[in-house]
């Protein structure tokens, strides 16, 4: 990473092995050429190669599908006043959420919400990552501002959110602006605090990072000749960025936008607190579900969250053609 | 399993839990040497625990060394309660697990070996009893049953008099069959040992609102987005029924137990008013009800007595009303857990632990802070230890209705009551005998959930 910051001079030493393997090849020596090629995959026996997946592998049937079988499964099965009874397998779950439009409408405000804070965390993070990356000059000033953007996370989730209060309540600062000291209106204006504006807000605030992160690496790490060529041909700085810059730093949007989309399609405790207990995420839902306690309507809302945050994903995915670009 | 099986089963938990209470009844005598701090344990309380450990005549009980671990509110599961007991019973750890209550219902439902002890409420026997999670204590293991104040027992703290209040009053949900069943009359076994009581109303900002007395400030358009409730249908639906009545929009046979047809009018009274922007609003835990008054956000909310007390104690122009209509009342105690009789020593530190609730240091903690003790001669034995200069003043002013002749500290040691305050509603007898309704646990109660939640999210 450090290295492939130091714009400047690291595509010559990219272009000194790609130079290196073309005349390896044209030379015809296999000796020289697998050398090359082994930096980038040696072969490894098959026991190698299993004992490097098995770590991720076990962690991922743990801790991901193991739970998720779990809540697909218990989503499934009947309530009893203390839980579920097993394997009594039925759909009464599923058609007790959507006995009233609750929540239909939750998810759909919930899946509305996730796009609107998707948006606005690139209209805010783009430019901050595009500072960093390609606006600071020095490695050791772009990481201490990195080091700056990422300092909210020092700070505990719950302080994040409640540190609201004092700034967007009645009796908040931007209030007392508004009516005390510029006099433009007459009340406290309420719509900024346990408001669907303060939930959209205190989300980006907290998922900007998601979104600046990735579009940073992605954008410190382009291939400078790309923008050269691009001057040298004679484009100016807004048809560089528009044709190349943008289109290459794609993938780290992507990737961030599958962050914040998933992040905020699951958020509850934000939507609770700065919502005031009248906001309704799908997350809080399944809360109250879980309270109630009706775990298999918590497990069946769960689930279908789930379906709807893969089907998102996918959609960004295939929309975007990741792979390709990467 | 049929049922012939689990009536012989329930038979011989009944033998083995006599048993096991009779040798707890040994810890219990212990406990009475604690309680006399109380200065009133009375003859026939700890001679019913002597009985009750004769009829276990090998009993002989290792005192427990070890952890309980008890589940419930913020409220009265505090630090100064856990130092106290913890003091007063060496080997003993309490483990406090804070929750909300329907959080606290859920884990007693679902995870009951998670927990020794729940600090439970009258209007969470419904659902949590039949489960048979938890033991009916026989009433000859309370230390100090037959001092029970007669509102718990009975309804009303006169015979016939005051008003009794509709829904899970604790006389209809105190009393025990079976592990499962519950009984409206007098049996010899109860669902808990009783704790704290009292008489809610609302807490409301007096410099902005003036004096106010009656429940239907909470449904006034006037204070459109300046009205809270509390999150839980048991407590916030009753809370909003008194207001919708008592502003003449509806009335009902019995708030505790509303009709499906009764639901359905009272919700779509409230999901209008609240998409008129009535309700700023729903808090889940005591601390988010204290932000949203302190923070002027709300100037009425459903309110718990600790969270009011604590807003004097910070100088907050906060009052908790006396309404006309009458209080919202609720009680509760210690219930213990079924796994907790399979192990003698532990069921009688368990029964030590719910026991020492109706001694006076604990009963006073919470008495500064509003809360009766189903004792009450605890409430008062209470006030003057912990207060040993001007006790009196205490007992007169949060018991009997006087007016304070000095300054008056919370539990915390923070100045709470000025000199010449009267508490809102006056004594005892004139607060516990004004109820209009109990927090309650209804036939419907799936029905009222998911109407709860169309209401939270219209």
């Amino acid at each position: 990473m450090v290295i492939s910051l130091s714009s400047n001079g690291d595509h010559h030493a990219l272009d000194e092995a790609r130079a290196e393997v073309a005349e390896a090849e044209s030379l015809g020596s296999p000796e020289v050429a697998l050398a090359v090629h082994a930096t980038s995959g040696p072969a490894r026996s098959p026991l190698a190669t299993l004992a490097w997946i098995a770590p991720g592998s076990i962690w991922l049937i743990l801790f991901l599908i193991a739970p998720l079988l779990m809540i697909v499964l218990v989503s499934l099965w009947q309530r009893t006043p203390v839980g579920f009874e097993p394997f009594s397998f039925t759909f009464e779950a599923y058609t007790r959420i959507f006995d009233t439009p609750v929540y239909l409408n939750t998810l759909r405000d919930t899946i509305i919400r996730a796009i609107i804070v998707t948006g606005l965390c690139i209209l805010i993070g783009y430019p901050i990552a595009f500072f960093l990356a390609r606006c600071v000059k020095t490695i050791k000033f772009q990481i201490a501002l990195f080091i700056v953007v990422l300092a909210p996370f020092w700070v505990a989730y719950v302080v994040r959110i409640i540190a609201w209060l004092p700034v967007l309540g009645r009796q908040g600062v931007i209030n007392y602006f508004l009516v005390d000291v510029i006099n433009v209106v007459d009340e406290p204006i309420s719509a900024l605090f346990y408001s669907t504006f303060a939930i959209t807000l205190a989300l980006v605030q907290l998922y900007v990072l998601f979104m600046v992160t990735p579009i940073f690496f992605q954008l410190a790490t382009l291939d400078n000749a790309a923008i050269e060529a691009a001057r040298d041909l004679g484009a100016n700085p807004g048809k560089v960025f528009r044709e190349v810059i943008f289109p290459l730093s794609l993938p780290g949007v992507l990737i961030g936008c599958i962050f914040v989309f998933v992040l905020v399609m699951g958020e509850f405790a934000t939507v609770r607190i700065i919502g005031g207990g009248t906001i309704q995420s799908v997350g809080t839902l399944v809360n109250d579900y879980y309270t109630i306690p009706d775990l298999p309507a918590a497990a069946a809302a769960a689930t279908i969250l789930v379906a709807v945050m893969t089907v998102g994903v996918a959609i960004l995915l295939r929309f975007s053609k990741i792979r390709e670009v990467v | 399993m049929s049922s012939s099986e689990s009536d012989d089963m329930r038979r011989m938990n009944r033998r083995q839990f006599v048993r096991n209470a009779g040798i707890a009844g040994v810890g219990l005598t212990a406990m009475g040497a604690l309680a006399a701090c109380g200065g009133s344990d009375s003859g026939s309380s700890s001679s019913a625990s002597s009985d009750t450990a004769a009829a276990a005549s090998t009993a002989d009980v290792a005192p427990y060394q070890g952890t309980l671990k008890v589940v419930g509110l913020g409220v009265d599961l505090i630090d100064p309660i856990k130092a106290a007991f913890e003091k007063a019973t060496p080997g003993v750890t309490l483990e406090f697990t804070v929750k909300s209550t329907p959080e606290c219902t859920q884990i007693a439902l679902t995870q009951p070996d998670s927990l020794d002890i729940l600090s439970g409420y009258y209007q969470q026997i419904d659902q949590v009893w039949p489960s048979g999670n938890f033991m009916a204590i026989p009433t000859s293991a309370m230390t100090r049953y037959s001092e029970i104040s007669p509102l718990i027992t009975k309804g009303a703290l006169i015979e016939g008099g005051g008003n009794v209040g509709q829904g899970d009053a604790p006389f209809r949900k105190l009393y025990a069959t079976s592990d499962t069943e519950v009984s409206e009359s007098e049996t010899d076994f109860i669902t808990f040992i009783p704790g704290n009581n009292n008489a809610d109303s609302f807490g409301y900002n007096v410099e902005e609102l003036g004096e106010q007395d009656s429940w239907a400030i909470l449904v006034d358009p006037q204070l459109k987005g300046k009205v809270a409730l509390i999150d839980d249908p048991t407590i916030g639906l009753m809370d909003a029924a008194m207001a919708v009545e008592a502003n003449g929009d509806m009335t009902f046979v019995d708030k505790g137990n509303m009709t499906k047809a009764e639901i359905d009018e009272l919700m779509s009274i409230l999901i209008s008013l609240k998409k008129a922007g009535q309700f700023r609003g729903f808090w889940a835990t005591f601390d988010e009800s204290v932000n949203f008054m302190s923070s002027g956000e709300v100037l009425v909310e459903s309110m718990w007595s600790p969270a009011v007390s604590l807003l004097q104690a910070q100088a907050f122009p906060v009052r908790y009303a006396a309404p006309k209509e009458g209080y919202r009342g609720w009680g509760g105690g210690n219930m213990i857990a079924k796994h907790v009789e399979k192990d003698p020593s532990k069921l009688a530190a368990a029964l030590a632990y719910a026991n020492w609730w109706n001694t006076a240091e604990p009963a006073g903690i919470m008495a500064a802070q509003g809360y009766y003790n189903g004792v009450f001669q605890a409430s008062v034995d209470g006030l003057n230890l912990l207060n040993p200069d001007n006790g009196a003043d205490y007992v007169g002013y949060y018991l009997e209705g006087a007016p304070a002749t000095g300054t008056l500290n919370d539990p915390f040691g923070q100045p709470s009551i000025k000199a010449g305050d009267t508490r809102d509603g006056g004594s005892y007898e004139e607060r516990c005998g004004n109820f209009n309704t109990w927090n309650s646990y209804m036939t419907e109660a799936d029905y009222v959930n998911q109407k709860w939640q169309e209401f939270k999210s219209a």
